[in-house]
């Protein structure tokens, strides 16, 4: 996949429901998988990337500090890290960024990401949400899935 | 540098791709150090080829200054969030300040494109030229957290091929 038109080609030819927005070059694609109704979103990035992203829908509180080791913890024992914050918007995420090579995308790589992303997302959102309403201590982020 | 061609099948063509480049270098199962010199990014970039799960991670870890642990966290998140590709970590210890890039295989095969790997180098001397040293005065208490990204270089996001070996 060598565009933003060409993924969104490949995404219907696969079969995969997703809702494209060409102004701002990103595709939503829906997955029962993740919490709160989520979606990931691509976004073809002009330079040379394509970001594979879920966004939490709970907010980020004021002090997010216990937040910030928490993903610290998750990210420094994660195979494939990539969860984050956006201060300015008050949201954390699964981010992961995918490197086109010679310009472009590799659909099995963008499978084995989207696989990646949706199980980040849905199994360590609700803990992640837990730390930042400070029901779970951030030190506690791994105990659960044994990392 | 040459633009490598194929495709990485295990951890023998990693480091069969990374000799071919003529990069220095010392291989021992699973892992492949390459010696980079672009100060301040002078050291080994270690490229770990993982039987467990379908990746190749490329691991950069950077001297700091003794830490105040909450405001390099908040740096490291606003730095990474930043980044087209993000990859600042610090150990829960606390002692090791790192970036790592994880390179996804391709799911069925397992393998990867020979090309992903120049670029991902690039990438990790260019994320740790711009921002080590804004990271070690955050550690020092000299700049704010929430200075950290208003002080990257213009270059910091540039995907110039232009790193140094020696």
């Amino acid at each position: 996949m060598r565009s933003f038109a060409e993924l969104v080609d490949w995404l219907a030819a696969a079969g995969i429901e997703h809702r494209a927005d060409a102004t701002h070059a990103l595709v939503e694609l829906p997955s029962a998988a993740l919490p709160d109704d989520g979606t990931v979103v691509l976004v073809w990035r002009a330079r040379a990337t394509v970001d594979v992203v879920h966004q939490f829908a709970w907010p980020v509180p004021d002090d997010a500090s216990a937040l910030l080791d928490a993903i610290a913890r998750l990210n420094h024992a994660l195979a494939l890290p990539g969860v984050g914050i956006d201060h300015a918007r008050r949201r954390a995420y699964v981010r992961v960024a995918i490197a086109r090579v010679d310009g472009a995308l590799e659909a099995a790589v963008l499978g084995t990401v989207l696989t990646e992303v949706i199980a980040m997302a849905r199994d360590l959102g609700p803990r992640l949400r837990a730390v930042a309403e400070g029901e779970l201590p951030a030190a506690a982020i791994l105990d659960p899935i044994g990392a | 540098m040459r633009a490598p061609t194929g495709t990485l099948g295990c951890f023998a063509d990693l480091v069969a791709a990374v000799a071919a480049q003529g990069l220095p270098h010392r291989a021992v199962a699973p892992q492949v150090e390459v010696q980079v010199h672009r100060p301040p990014v002078v050291g080994a970039i270690t490229l770990i080829w993982s039987a467990q799960v379908p990746t190749v991670q490329l691991l950069h870890v950077i001297a700091h200054p003794p830490a105040n642990r909450p405001a390099l966290l908040d740096a490291i998140a606003r730095i990474n969030h930043a980044l087209p590709r993000p990859g600042f970590g610090l150990a829960p210890d606390g002692d090791a300040l790192y970036f790592r890039l994880v390179l996804a295989r391709r799911r069925g095969t397992d393998d990867l494109a020979a090309a992903a790997i120049g670029p991902a180098l690039t990438a990790v001397i260019d994320a740790v030229a711009a921002f080590a040293p804004v990271l070690a005065e955050v550690a020092r208490g000299a700049r704010p957290a929430d200075q950290a990204v208003r002080a990257r270089p213009a270059q910091a996001t540039g995907a110039a091929f232009d790193w140094i070996v020696e």
